[in-house]
Parts: structure tokens; C-alpha cells; sequence
């Protein structure tokens, strides 16, 4: 009897093992813009991935990630200007980083200005912010013939607000992926 | 509207100009330098029946809107008809026939009276201006139409009006272009210059910006990104066709017409930054004008077309510089101020408008081609942007979110005498006033 006994309680630990490697693949938010999981949790039974599937689905989880980070990381402007900031280098390094890693990649950038200011000049002040990203990109070594540039002026904030918080984001160069 | 053109062309020169006493005008009634603008009182009762059957509420909405045009100018104070004096049963519309001592006793420099007649669709009127003082006859006219014409009749005789008092005709009969919102993307709109008649002329779904008119009033040129990318389009007014005008990589934007109508400038920044470029009418470059690195945008020309305004961040921050269109010469003219953009060079000459931000504010100032020390026209603690003149030079229309959401206004050289033009729901902007459409 204690044999059996300890068999079963093998096996309820082994399941256990299993169900939670399960459930923590099972449980990662699926967001329409990634790709599903290689994995469902019904389809495999007790043993869970193998090694190589798992670090399979780490890699696809992981290219989504920088994709995501790549599109929504803003390269952002001080009131009136056009130079690239330190922090705004940070931001394009990786951006050229990615852009080296996904070498068949075209790239439109978008410049966009908060909404102070007229018109007509923040139309020309954001197209001095794409290209600002552009060159910068440029001497990172991305092929120009990669990137597009196009300038939105204060026509198209991703914060409506009327406050510095919202205008500080909207001062950016904007990637969009051709 | 334009349709009575050809009808117009033959009745307006049919028009017969009603005896006029005075040869020359010896008076200077209003001089335009003069610091201060007082105010002419105007009296303006009801046209009389000299005919037909119909026409009575054309009759009263027309004298009504040749008060309403003299007031809008700044010059006119209107005189309550209720305090009205001379017994309209008695009196004629002849200057003999008129009793002008009641009229000075109750302050009116000035008397509009005409009859009127109408046939099923046809309508006439006749109107004449009186100096009161004088008791001298200005200037008189009929004109005949059909009975939707009043509109255009109170206009042309305000003009008139304005013509005897200022030496120059007004403005009664020129138009805004700007754009709207209301349909929740940014179109371009056309209306009256007291913002009647609104008319929306295109419906790209798109953001289209920055209408200009043309010095003969017959199209606009404006930036649309309808195509994906920001180009330069020619709107014919008559038909509704669109053209594309300029389509350089990167912008193509702030068009501005020679006063000859032949040329454009424009900002493209397809050689790397933007710059200001001189284009035929049909879009091809003739020549490149500023070369510096950073942005040259937004230009205006001076009524001799000799020279343009323009807005240069090459001293760090947007500036308004002056240069000669023949030799170059490109001088700064704001010093006040770390932001100062959207010029616009009076019809006049003597003034350049623009937009300074104070304060974080935006305010509409005004400098002398010269330089010198600006003066400010709006003090509101709002944003009050894009400027435009009239065609005499002595009114602006500009947009302002004083009361809320940007609407269009209007007020004098001076600052002056604001009214607001435009009501619709959600965003007007980016006003251009027309030429004079009916020289």
C-alpha cells in the first residue's frame, strides 16, 4: 500500500509540474497584434513543451515585443526644436538596432508638433523633426533608401490634452512600418 | 452668385447713376491715418413702395443689410429708426424732397433712402446716400434684378457708400475662405465676408489646409493631404474642379500669389529643409529664394509685388524677414518677441500683420515694413491667430478661441470693432479674405 501510495503521489507531483508549466503558457495575455501562442494548453497533455518549443515561443513572444517597442517608442522634441536630445538618441539607437536586425524593413517617419503654435510653421517644424531622425538613423548606418519622411504638423496628436504633459508627447518623430 | 454674371455685367451698366450734385468730393470725410476713428452717425429708414405688389420683405432686409454693411465697416454708427423723425408720407427721395433739418436734430450726419419695386420675379430699387449737413445728395443708384438680388444690391451700394466717404470702394461684396471641422475632418470653406452664404467646397475626408485666394478671386490654392502626402491643389471656384499644383517630395505648403496672379511662392523642403520657392501659376519652379539650413515658410507679398514677408527660424527661433524679390536683401524685421509667424502684408502697404506669442498667448500684432516698434491689436487672454486683411486694408480677419472653439472675427486695422463671422459647430481657422470679385 505505501508503494502505491507513493506512486500516486509521484504522479500527482509530476502532473502538478506539468499543469503549472501549462498554465503559465496558457495564461499570457493574447493581444491582437501578437502572434498566438504555438502552444494551447489542451493540445499537450501532462509533459508540458519541450525545451526547444519553449524557447521557440520565447522568440517569436520576444521579436513581437521589440516590433511593438520599435512602433510605439517616440522620439521626442523640446518646444520648437528639431535637434535629437540624449534621450531621444537612446530611443534611436535601439530603433537602428531593430532596423539592423530586420534588414528588409521600410520605414515611413512621421514628425508631428504639439498644438501651440501656427499651423503652416509646425507643418515645416515637423518635417525638420523627421528628418532630424532620419540623419541620425543615417549615421547609424540605416540605408536612406529605407526611410520615408513625412511631416503631420499638429494635425494628428496621440494626446489631446491642452496641457505641457500632453504636449510634450505629442512633440515626436513617429515610426510607422512600411 | 455667379450665375448672374453675364445678367449682371449688362444691368449693372445699365445702372443709372441717379444726379449727383457734387463733382469732385471737396470734403476728406474720413482720413485713414487718422489716429482716432470716430464714428459717422448714419440714418437709414425704410424704402418706400414705388410699385408693384411684392417685394416688401426683400425691401426691408435689403436697407437692413446696407445699415448692417455700414456698421461692420467701424466708420458708421446706425441711428435707431424708432427715433426717427421726417414723416415718411410726406417726404420724397429726392434731396428736395427731403425735410434734412429732421435729420440733424437727431444727430445723422449721413441719410440712405430709396424705393423700391417688384414684378413676380423681378426687382428694382432705387438709393441714394445724403450728406445731411450739407443736404447734398452723394451718390445715387438703381438697380434692377430678380428678387434674390437684394442681397447683392444692399453690397454693391454699401460699396458705393463707402466709396463717397473713404475715397475707396468697400468690401461688401468679397468672400472668406478658411477651414472647417464641422464634418470632423478639416475641409475648406467659402462664405461671405460677414459670414453668410456658407458654402463648404470640398469633402476630401482628409486634412486639407491653409486656402489661399487668387488676386482675381476666381480660384484658392490650399494643402491637402488627400493624396497621402502633403501637396498643393488650385480650386476652381466656378466649377469645383481641383488641379494639383505642386506635388515635390516632403511639403509642398503656405502658398502665397503674386498680386499680378502669375506667381506663387511656396515652402517645398524637397532639397532637404523648407525653403521658399517662386512658381509659375501652372506649378513649374522658376527659382529657388532662400538657402539657408532650418525653416523658411509662410511668405506674403507686398502689394507692388517687389518684395515678401516671410517667417525664417535662422536666428533660432521663427522671425518674419523682408526680402527683395529682385536682389535678395533679406533683412529681419520682428526683434520683439521669441516666437513671431503667420505675416501678412497689408493691401495698403504700410503694414505688416502677424501672430507674436507672449506669454504663451498668441496675439495679432501689426509692424511697418520699415520696423520699428510693433503694435499689438489683440489683448484677450486667448490665442488669436492667422490674419488676414480686407481689401482696403483697413479691417482683419483672424481666428480666435476667445469664446471657446476657434470661430472666425473680424476687426478694424486698429484692433478694433470685433465682431465674431463664423457660428458652426466644432473648428474654424485659417482665414483668407478675397480680393474685390466685381472690379
Amino acid at each position: 500500500m505505501s508503494r502505491k501510495f507513493f506512486i500516486g503521489l509521484l504522479v500527482i507531483v509530476f502532473a502538478l509540474a506539468g499543469l503549472s508549466l501549462l498554465t503559465g503558457c496558457a495564461k499570457k495575455e493574447v493581444r491582437t497584434d501578437m502572434p498566438a501562442p504555438a502552444v494551447k494548453a489542451d493540445e499537450k497533455g501532462a509533459a508540458g513543451l519541450t525545451e526547444a518549443q519553449l524557447r521557440e515561443q520565447q522568440l517569436k513572444e520576444e521579436l513581437a515585443r521589440k516590433r511593438m517597442m520599435f512602433l510605439n517608442e517616440m522620439v521626442h522634441f523640446d518646444f520648437d526644436k528639431s535637434n535629437i536630445r540624449p534621450d531621444a538618441a537612446e530611443v534611436l539607437k535601439r530603433k537602428a538596432a531593430w532596423l539592423n536586425e530586420n534588414p528588409n524593413v521600410g520605414v515611413i517617419i512621421e514628425g508631428h508638433c504639439d498644438e501651440r503654435g501656427t499651423d503652416a510653421y509646425n507643418l515645416a517644424l515637423g518635417q525638420r523633426r523627421a528628418e532630424a531622425a532620419k540623419k541620425f538613423l543615417g549615421a547609424l548606418g540605416v540605408a536612406a533608401t529605407r526611410m520615408e519622411t513625412i511631416s503631420y504638423g499638429e494635425e494628428r496628436p496621440l494626446d489631446p490634452g491642452h496641457s505641457e504633459t500632453a504636449w510634450a508627447k505629442n512633440r515626436r518623430a513617429q515610426f510607422v512600418i512600411k | 452668385m455667379r450665375r448672374h454674371s453675364l445678367v449682371w455685367a449688362i444691368l449693372v451698366l445699365l445702372a443709372v447713376g441717379l444726379t449727383a450734385a457734387s463733382p469732385a468730393l471737396a470734403r476728406v470725410y474720413i482720413d485713414i491715418n487718422a489716429p482716432y476713428a470716430r464714428q459717422f452717425p448714419v440714418a437709414a429708414p425704410e424704402l418706400k413702395r414705388l410699385g408693384g405688389q411684392g417685394g416688401a420683405e426683400e425691401a426691408r432686409q435689403l436697407i437692413g443689410l446696407v445699415a448692417a454693411d455700414l456698421d461692420f465697416s467701424g466708420l458708421f454708427r446706425i441711428l435707431d429708426p424708432k427715433g426717427y423723425l421726417e414723416d415718411q408720407a410726406k417726404s420724397g427721395l429726392t434731396a428736395a424732397e427731403t425735410n434734412f433739418q429732421a435729420w440733424t436734430m437727431i444727430g445723422a450726419e449721413f441719410l440712405v433712402k430709396g424705393g423700391f419695386t417688384s414684378d413676380g420675379p423681378t426687382f428694382s430699387c432705387e438709393l441714394r446716400f445724403f450728406d445731411v449737413r450739407l443736404g447734398q445728395l452723394l451718390v445715387g443708384k438703381r438697380y434692377s434684378g430678380l428678387v434674390a438680388d437684394w442681397r447683392l444690391m444692399a453690397h454693391k451700394f454699401a460699396d458705393e457708400i463707402m466709396h463717397q466717404v473713404t475715397g475707396e470702394a468697400g468690401v461688401f461684396q468679397t468672400r472668406l475662405a478658411f477651414v472647417g471641422n464641422d464634418t470632423g475632418h478639416k475641409e475648406i470653406y467659402v462664405s461671405d465676408f460677414d459670414g453668410h452664404g456658407l458654402r463648404q467646397l470640398t469633402n476630401f475626408r482628409s486634412i486639407s489646409l491653409d486656402p489661399t485666394w487668387a488676386p482675381d478671386g476666381r480660384s484658392l490654392a490650399f494643402t491637402s493631404y488627400k493624396d497621402g502626402q502633403p501637396f498643393l491643389y488650385r480650386l476652381d471656384l466656378a466649377t469645383g474642379g481641383v488641379q494639383r499644383l505642386s506635388s515635390y517630395k516632403g511639403l509642398n505648403i503656405t502658398p502665397a500669389f503674386s498680386p499680378d496672379g502669375d506667381k506663387i511662392v511656396v515652402a517645398l523642403s524637397k532639397d532637404g529643409d523648407p525653403e521658399l520657392y517662386m512658381l509659375s501659376r501652372s506649378g513649374q519652379i522658376i527659382r529657388r529664394l532662400t538657402e539657408t539650413p532650418g525653416i523658411d515658410v509662410s511668405a506674403t507679398f507686398s502689394p507692388d509685388g517687389s518684395k515678401i514677408a516671410f517667417v525664417s527660424n535662422r536666428h533660432g527661433g521663427p522671425q518674419i524677414f523682408i526680402m527683395d524679390l529682385a536682389g535678395g536683401n533679406i533683412r529681419r524685421l520682428t526683434y520683439e518677441g521669441n516666437y513671431n509667424t503667420s505675416p501678412c502684408w497689408s493691401p495698403r502697404g504700410d503694414r505688416i500683420a502677424y501672430v507674436s506669442m507672449v506669454n504663451g498667448l498668441f496675439n495679432i500684432h501689426t509692424i511697418t515694413p520699415e520696423g520699428g516698434k510693433p503694435q499689438q491689436l489683440t489683448l484677450d487672454q486667448a490665442d488669436n491667430e492667422n490674419p488676414s486683411w480686407s481689401a482696403d486694408g483697413r479691417m482683419i480677419v483672424f481666428s480666435s478661441n476667445r469664446e471657446g472653439s476657434n470661430a472666425l472675427y473680424v476687426m478694424t486695422a486698429n484692433g478694433g470693432h470685433v465682431k465674431r463671422i463664423t457660428r458652426s459647430k466644432g473648428k474654424q481657422t485659417s482665414p483668407s479674405w478675397s480680393g474685390r470679385l466685381w472690379d
